[in-house]
This record gives C-alpha cells, structure tokens and sequence, in this order.
C-alpha cells in the first residue's frame, strides 16, 4: 500500500463480503421456494426475499465499486485520499442505512414501510429494484455525492490518468442516473422508459466504465505491461461500450408501449453490445500473455481473466441470445432472461470486485505482494467453486426457460405460467443444487481470508518476467 | 497497440482473426481464405506460424464438425418438433460455439504476443 489513506478501502471490502454472504444466503431461500413454494412461510415471504436478495447485490456491488475507487484513485493521482474520515463517515451511514432498510424489508409489510417511511411525500417505492424507501433513496445520494466529491477533490489534486478519469466519469454517470428513480410518472410506459435509464444505463452503461477502469487498474499493477497500452485499449473499449449501450437501451422497449422502430434500434445495436466485452476478453489475455512481471498473486490474475472470459458469455453470449426483437417477442421475461442475468452480474460485476478484493486486500492487511500460498489455493478453489457453479445455474435456468417458451408460447395448446412452472420443476432443483455448491465456494473464499501460513515465499515482490 | 513487426506474427493474428470471424461474421468465406493461407504457408520455417496455422485450420474443421454436423444430427434424431430437441441444441449451439470463440480469443492473444499456440493456461 503507497499511501495510507487507501486504508479506508478495508471497510468497504468487508461490508461488501458481508452483504455477498447475505444476498446468495437468501437466493438459496428463493431458489427453495421455487421448488416448495411454501419454504419460510409467511416468515419471508418469496416476494420479500427476492427483493432482499437483488437489493443486497446492487449495495454490494456499491461498497465494492467505493472500496476500490478509495483503494485506486490514491495510488493513480499519487496523492493521499482528500478526506478518508469522510470516506469513513460515509461508510458507516452507507451500511446503517442499508441494513435498516433491509431489516425494514424483512420485518415490516412492504406497504407499511412505504407507509412509515412517507412514501406519499415523494413516491419512488414499488418498482422492481428500486423498491428502497425514498428516505434510503435520499440518503444513497447523500452518500454518492460525498464519496464523488471525496474522489474528485483527490483526483483534481494528484495526477490524472485515463484510469483515473473512466473511473470518475462511470462513478458521476452512476449518480447521475440515479437520480432518474426519483422519477415516478402516472404513465406506466413512462415510467418503464425512464425506469430503464436507471437499470440499463446502470449495468450496460456506466459501470461498464467502472468495471474497465478496475480491470485497467489490476492489469498494470500485475502484469507490468505499460500504462499506455492498456489505457489505448481502455479508450477503445469504453467507446464501444458507450456507442452500443446507450442506444442498445432499446431492447428495453420492444413490448412496453414505446414507439416501434425501437424494435429495429434495440435489436441492431444491442446485437453490437457483445463487442466491447469480447474486445476485453482479448485485451485481458494479450495483457497477461506480454506481462512484464510474474505478480506472486495468482488468484488476482485469476479473478480478472475470469471476469473478461465470464463477462462476455453472460453479458454478452448470453445477452446476444434473447436480445433480437423477433426473438425476444418469445423469451420476454422468461427463465432465459434469468439465466442472462446471473452469469452476466456474476461475470461483470462480482468477479471484478472479487478481483480488486483480491490484489488490494493482501496489501491492506499489510504483506509485501500476496497471501501465503496456502491462502491462495483456498481462493482458487473458491473461484472455481463459484465460477463453475454459476455456469451450472445459468446452463438450468436456460433450459427451463427454453422449456418454458416452447409450452407457454410456441406450442399450439399453450400451457398457463403456473402449469408450467410444474413442468419445468426439475431444472429448478438442479439450479439449487448449484446454488449450494456456490454457497459452499463462498464460504472457502471466506476461509481463505482467515489461512495463516509460515511459509513467505508468496508474500515477497515482483519478479521480472526474462 | 498492435505493434505486428513480424511478417511471421502478422500472418498468425491473420489465421487466428479469420478463425473468428468463420465463427462470427463470415461464416464459410473466411475459412476459405484462412484454408488458402494454411496451404500457402503450412511448411513456413517458423514453427510458430505453423502452430497457429495448424491451431486455426484444424479448429476450424472441429468447430464445423461439432457445429453443424453434430446439431443436424440432434433435430434429425431428436425429431424438429420435440421440446427436448431444442432445449438440448440450443444449450449445446450455445456451449461449444461460445468455446470455439474462447479458443480463438486464447489463439488470438497468443499471436499476439508472438508466442507458439498452448492450451496450457500456466503457459500465460
């Protein structure tokens, strides 16, 4: 660690983690009720702990994207962070606030929480997630403006690189569009149009910037290579991400109301949209394969390859698979979309965190490069627990919900949703079964933060690649 | 960014972009140009050349095999209007085509480096 300021990323890390345990914890319950639909109930309710789960995700995913941002934005400006006790400030509020919020979920009936929280004053609740009170709303911008002021003051001071900079214009864009669910029309085709500014911008927009800058920042730091190559292929890669995801919003549009020839925008250029996350799964290996240096931390090259390979056959193999207007019309809201979903968030969003977590955390807890070669292995094992289990629920989940479109909507005697729910009972309780496996890949990462060793050969620096 | 001084390393980022883009976007009329390249250059002294000539070609061959030859296979036995038929091909299009493409990807990444075709990920 250069500068002790980066300290503060530690507790985003940590919360981070604790609210990742939380969310597949309660994806286990959903999963469960899936297959007995009366699993945990009326205790949670499978429209509650759905909600928990995709909310904690989001909140972790944040406190990942903040820790990192207060971990690398010092080390790029080469400056101390402006203010690390408002980063801690706002940490703390971050994590009361989520937590009550959750607690609001869990203990109260989602209409008297709406009720108590004065959802009347200023209605955002009831939107699929974007179901946190207005209050928690408010306090989340609270929260994003200090951490982008924080972030910006030090990044203004210190040096800028291109790092640096996608980094800060991903962050402004996330609190930007945010602020679009404070936008609650009447209209519920307004209302979907501008619901996906905050969702679509979010995941296939700005933290597309968020993840590259990440990765850019992994990159240098563990394979030596120089900063301009990576920032060459960066520029590329955010601009092909910008010129097809913004206009790819479209496939959002198809059946909600919006005017037609979004079937024709949505379908050319989100069928495009694979592009930059192919274009980073090239520029991943060939950083790694013209590495400069042999980092002793294997499982962050681990995690950051495994991030551009699982990012493009979730976001986009997988996106690409339903995004066609002609074929959307069938797999509409389906398991298909499920499927595209978990290995998308997974490859993207997760592994990078867990990739940054990985390089940053050895150097916060004070080792020279990396963990012991114990600790190592943990992780590995736990990155390929996770890894291949993903693809096992996304493989289920893509079955059923090709089986559900065939008996729902294809067939001459279509079935109803309920009936076919039944029919596609099997892959549920194999998508569980992967669920448990990850679980299990989780709780190893976990060891893995605990593995003590003697042995130091790990722990050392550098060496330079002959 | 592509700093491809070699004649020998623009000719192995060649093999490995047309495997792609068979895959791709030009399905057919790229492997007949990488097929052209291979039988050209398949005795080229360098035997990193022939390692991504052969890579490509012989993937190429597989990726056809297992893409088109395999599917028909599945509809003609399976039945074109059996649900299972097309929850299996879909699943198994989608799979081995996706790592077809990971294969050119490693392919490619290697090229460009200017290093000798492996499937060894320790060799990264």
């Amino acid at each position: 660690m250069q500068y002790s300021s980066q300290a503060v990323a530690k507790p985003y890390f940590i919360v981070a983690i604790a609210l990742f345990v939380g969310q597949i914890l309660f994806g286990l319950i959903i999963g469960m009720q899936y297959v007995i639909g009366d699993f945990l109930f009326p205790a949670i309710p499978f429209n509650v702990a759905r909600m928990v789960h995709t909310n904690l995700l989001i909140v972790w995913l944040l406190f990942g994207f903040m820790g990192a941002s207060y971990y690398l934005v010092p080390e790029e400006a080469e400056t101390e962070l402006h203010s690390p006790k408002l980063a801690w400030i706002l940490c703390i509020i971050f994590t009361v606030v989520g937590g009550v919020t959750i607690l609001g979920y869990l203990l109260v009936p989602y209409a008297t929480l709406a009720e108590i929280t004065g959802n009347h004053f200023l209605p955002t609740m009831g939107r699929e997630f974007l179901e946190q009170p207005t209050m928690t709303k408010i306090g989340i911008v609270i929260v994003a403006l200090g951490f982008l002021y924080n972030i910006g003051m030090t990044i203004l001071k210190g040096r800028k690189t291109v790092v640096n900079m996608v980094l800060l214009m991903g962050l402004v864009g996330l609190a930007v569009m945010f602020l679009f669910s404070f936008y609650n029309p009447s209209n519920l085709v307004l209302d979907k149009y501008y619901w996906w500014w905050v969702v679509h911008l979010w995941v296939e927009g700005v933290w597309e910037l968020i993840l590259g800058a990440i990765l850019a920042f992994i990159l240098i730091k563990v394979t030596g290579v120089d900063r301009e190559i990576i920032e060459k292929w960066l520029y590329i890669i955010i601009a092909m991400t910008l010129i097809t995801g913004v206009i790819g919003t479209g496939h959002h549009y198809y059946w909600i109301g919006a005017p037609e020839y979004w079937q024709i925008w949505g379908s050319v250029f989100s069928a495009l949209e694979p592009i930059p996350f192919f274009m980073m799964t090239v520029y991943a290996f060939n950083m790694v394969n013209q590495r400069r240096r042999e980092h002793p931390n294997k499982p962050a090259v681990l995690w950051a390859l495994g991030t551009a390979v699982m990012a493009f056959l979730g976001a986009g193999v997988w996106g690409f698979l339903h995004t066609l207007a002609p074929v959307n019309y069938y797999t509409h809201g389906t398991q298909i979309t499920a499927a595209h979903g978990h290995m998308a968030f997974y490859g993207a969003y997760v592994m990078i965190v867990l990739a940054i977590i990985s390089y940053a955390m050895p150097l916060l807890r004070g080792r020279a490069a990396a963990n012991s070669e114990k600790a190592q292995v943990w992780e590995m094992w736990s990155f390929w627990l996770m890894t291949i289990s993903i693809i096992f629920i996304t493989l289920f989940l893509t079955a059923a919900g090709i089986l559900q479109v065939w008996l729902q909507r294809v067939s001459d005697t279509p079935m109803s949703f309920m009936q076919t729910q039944d029919q596609v009972m099997i892959f549920y309780w194999l998508r569980e079964l992967a669920g448990g496996v990850f679980f299990i890949g989780l709780i190893v990462y976990l060891i893995s933060f605990f593995i003590e060793s003697g042995d130091s050969s790990a722990t050392t620096a550098t060496v330079d690649v002959k | 960014m592509l700093a491809l001084e070699k004649p020998e390393q623009r000719l192995a980022v060649w093999a490995e972009v047309l495997y792609l883009l068979n895959l791709l976007l030009l399905p057919g009329i790229a492997f007949i140009i990488l097929f052209g390249l291979f039988v050209k250059h398949r005795r080229h002294t360098s035997a990193f050349v022939r390692s991504h000539l052969k890579q490509t070609v012989m993937f190429s061959i597989w990726a056809g095999i297992l893409l088109l030859l395999v599917s028909l296979s599945m509809v003609m036995l399976g039945g074109f209007a059996q649900v299972y038929t097309w929850v299996m091909l879909i699943l198994y299009f989608t799979v081995v085509h996706a790592s077809f493409v990971l294969i050119g990807v490693l392919g490619l990444s290697q090229a460009l480096a200017g290093k000798i075709f492996s499937w060894k990920l320790s060799s990264l």
